[in-house]
C-alpha cells in the first residue's frame, strides 16, 4: 500500500520531467504542493515543455487566487484562451467553488421544498463540490480537444478529496435513487400542487446523472496512463511533511505519483561571504538527503532559487528548462 | 424412577452453576478455549496481539526519531505504521466478527443444555409420575395440585418436582456458597507479617 506507483520502463534516478514529457498517453497532469513553494511556475513551465512536444496544451488554474494572469502577464478567464507567444497553448482560470454555488443558487430559486431538502442533502457530502467542479470542468474541456491539460491545483491539499468517497458518494447517491424510486410517485401526488417545474423526478436525473459524472471523473483520475500527479515542495521541514502526507494520500486515492520538483534551491557562490545563505544550504542540503533516500522511486528535480521573479513567457520558457536538464549548480567551497 | 429425579436435581443444579458463575465468564472461558484451539479464528487473535505489539513498538520508535533530523526514517516508519494500523484495524473486525458469531453459538450452547434440556425433560415426561405419595397423607385437591398438570393423580408431577427442586435451591445455594467461600479464606489466610519487617523496609528504603 505504501509503494508507490512506478513506471518500471522509467529510469528512476533520471532528476527531470522528462518521462512526464515522454508518456504520451498522459492526459492529465495535476501540481500540487502547499502554498508558496512554486506550483504556479512549476505548471506553467511544465505546460510550456509539454506545448513542444504535444499537438495542444491547456492549463487550468483552480486556485480561486488566480496567479496565471500574474505569471503570463495576461488576462485569463473562464474561457480557454490562448496564452501570447504560444502557438498551441491556452489556459484557462476557474473558480472551484462557482459551479457549485450556481448549483445552490438555482436550487434555492425554485419553490420546490423537496428539491432544496434533497439538494442539501447531496451537497454536504464531503468532497462533492470538488467533484462536481471537476465534472465541469472535464465537460468543458471534452468539448476542445486538447491532448494534455495541466492543472494548477489549489494549495488546500484536498482538490482530490472526493476520489477517496467515490464508494461512499456512489452508496448515498444509490440510496436517494431508490428511495424517490419508491416514494417519488407519491411525493409527486402530494407535492403535484405545489411542486411545479423540477419535480422529484427530474431531481432523480440530475442526481443520477451526477453520480454517473463522478464516477467516470474519478475512473479517469486513477488511470496511471492517464492521470498524473507531480507534487511541489521546497527542502523545508513542514513542506517536506506536507508532501510526503499528500504522496501517501494520493497512494490512497490511487493516483499515481512519481515526481517531485524541489524547488528555491540556494547555490551560494563560490567564496560567498553570505552567512544567511550558507546556513540555509547547509539546512536545506540536509532535507535535500532525506528526500533522496525517501523518494528513490521518484523523479526529484532540483531547481535553484533565482534572484528574480519568473514573470512573463520568456523568464518562464528560461525557467521550463530546469524541468528537462538538470541545473547545473555552480562550484562550491 | 429415581433416575429421573436425580436428573432433574443434576439439571437444576447445573442451570444455577451456570447463571450464579456468570454467563459471561462462561463465554470469556469458552472463547479462550476456542481460540487455543488450531483454528482460523485463533490464527487471527494470534496475528492481532503481534500487530498490537508492533504497532505499540513502533509508535515508540516513532516518538524516538526526530522528524526534523531524520525525516526519510521517520517518514519510512510513519508509512509502516499507518499500514500496520489499517491492517490491524482490519484484523479487528475480522475477530469481532468472529467473537460474535461464537457468542451466539456459545450462548445458544449454553441454554441448550441447561434450562433448554429442563423444558425438553418436562415435556418428554410430563406423563411420567416421579414418586407416589402415599394415600391419604395429603387432601385430595393437594394431590390433585401435586400432579399437575398431566402425571397420574397420586404421584408428583415432573413440573411440581422441578419447581419444588429450584426453590430449595434457591435458599441452599447462597449458604453452600458462603460456607465455601469462608472456608477457602480461612484455608489461606493472610501471610503474618515476619517479625521486624517494618524495619527492614526502612533500611531498604
Amino acid at each position: 500500500m505504501s509503494s508507490v506507483f512506478v513506471d518500471s520502463d522509467l529510469d528512476p534516478l533520471e532528476p527531470t520531467l522528462q518521462s512526464i514529457l515522454d508518456q504520451k498517453s498522459l492526459r492529465w497532469i495535476f501540481v500540487g504542493g502547499k502554498g508558496g513553494v512554486g506550483k504556479t511556475t512549476t505548471s506553467c513551465s511544465l505546460a510550456i515543455q509539454l506545448a513542444k512536444v504535444r499537438d495542444s496544451v491547456l492549463l487550468i488554474s483552480t486556485d480561486p487566487a488566480h496567479n496565471l494572469s500574474d505569471a503570463f502577464n495576461q488576462k485569463f478567464g473562464k474561457e480557454a484562451r490562448k496564452i501570447e507567444g504560444f502557438e498551441n497553448l491556452s489556459a484557462m482560470e476557474i473558480d472551484p467553488n462557482g459551479s457549485i454555488q450556481e448549483l445552490i443558487e438555482g436550487a434555492e430559486g425554485s419553490q420546490n421544498p423537496l428539491g432544496n431538502m434533497m439538494q442539501d442533502l447531496a451537497f454536504s457530502i464531503p468532497g462533492v463540490d470538488e467533484a462536481m467542479s471537476f465534472a465541469e470542468v472535464l465537460k468543458q474541456v471534452k468539448s476542445l480537444s486538447y491532448s494534455t491539460i495541466v492543472f494548477d491545483t489549489a494549495p488546500t491539499g484536498h482538490t482530490l478529496r472526493f476520489l477517496q468517497f467515490p464508494a461512499v458518494l456512489e452508496k448515498a447517491l444509490s440510496k436517494i435513487s431508490q428511495l424517490s424510486g419508491k416514494f417519488g410517485p407519491m411525493l409527486n401526488g402530494i407535492l403535484g400542487a405545489q411542486g411545479g417545474p423540477g419535480g422529484v423526478d427530474e431531481m432523480m436525473q440530475k442526481m443520477e446523472g451526477m453520480r454517473e459524472v463522478i464516477g467516470e471523473v474519478s475512473k479517469q483520475f486513477k488511470d496511471p496512463d492517464l492521470t498524473t500527479f507531480i507534487c511541489v515542495c521546497i527542502p523545508e521541514f513542514l513542506s517536506l511533511y506536507e508532501t510526503e502526507r499528500m504522496i501517501q494520500e494520493l497512494n490512497n486515492y490511487q493516483i499515481d505519483t512519481h515526481s517531485i520538483v524541489v524547488n528555491q534551491l540556494l547555490f551560494p557562490q563560490k567564496g560567498s561571504t553570505c552567512e544567511q545563505c550558507t546556513a540555509r544550504r547547509r539546512m536545506q542540503k540536509k532535507y535535500l538527503e532525506q528526500i533522496e533516500e525517501l523518494y528513490e522511486d521518484f523523479n526529484v528535480v532540483k531547481c535553484p532559487l533565482l534572484v528574480e521573479e519568473v514573470r512573463g513567457s520568456d523568464k518562464l520558457r528560461k525557467f521550463s528548462e530546469m524541468l528537462v536538464t538538470p541545473y547545473d549548480a555552480p562550484a562550491e567551497d | 424412577m429415581i433416575s429421573l429425579l436425580m436428573l432433574i436435581i443434576a439439571l437444576a443444579i447445573t442451570t444455577h452453576l451456570v447463571n450464579t458463575l456468570g454467563a459471561t465468564a462462561i463465554k470469556n472461558t469458552l472463547w479462550v478455549i476456542f481460540t487455543s484451539l488450531p483454528t482460523n479464528t485463533s490464527q487471527d487473535v494470534r496475528n492481532q496481539k503481534a500487530l498490537q505489539k508492533e504497532v505499540v513498538r513502533l509508535r515508540a520508535e516513532l516518538r524516538g526519531t526526530s522528524s526534523q533530523d531524520e525525516f526519510a526514517k521517520w517518514a519510512k516508519i510513519r508509512r509502516t505504521l499507518d499500514r500496520k494500523i489499517a491492517d490491524l484495524e482490519k484484523l479487528t473486525g475480522s475477530v469481532n466478527a468472529a467473537r460474535t458469531k461464537f457468542d451466539t453459538q456459545a450462548g445458544f450452547v449454553r441454554w441448550a443444555s441447561t434450562s433448554g434440556a429442563g423444558w425438553a425433560v418436562s415435556l418428554w415426561y410430563r406423563r411420567e409420575p416421579i414418586f407416589w405419595i402415599p394415600e391419604g397423607w395429603v387432601p385430595g385437591y393437594v394431590e390433585w395440585g401435586l400432579s399437575f398438570p398431566k402425571a397420574p393423580i397420586g404421584s408428583v408431577s415432573i413440573q411440581v418436582w422441578t419447581f419444588a427442586v429450584a426453590q430449595v435451591l434457591r435458599v441452599v445455594a447462597p449458604v453452600i456458597g458462603s460456607l465455601i467461600t469462608s472456608v477457602m479464606f480461612m484455608r489461606k489466610p493472610v501471610a503474618p507479617m515476619p517479625a521486624g519487617s517494618g524495619e527492614k523496609v526502612k533500611e531498604e528504603l
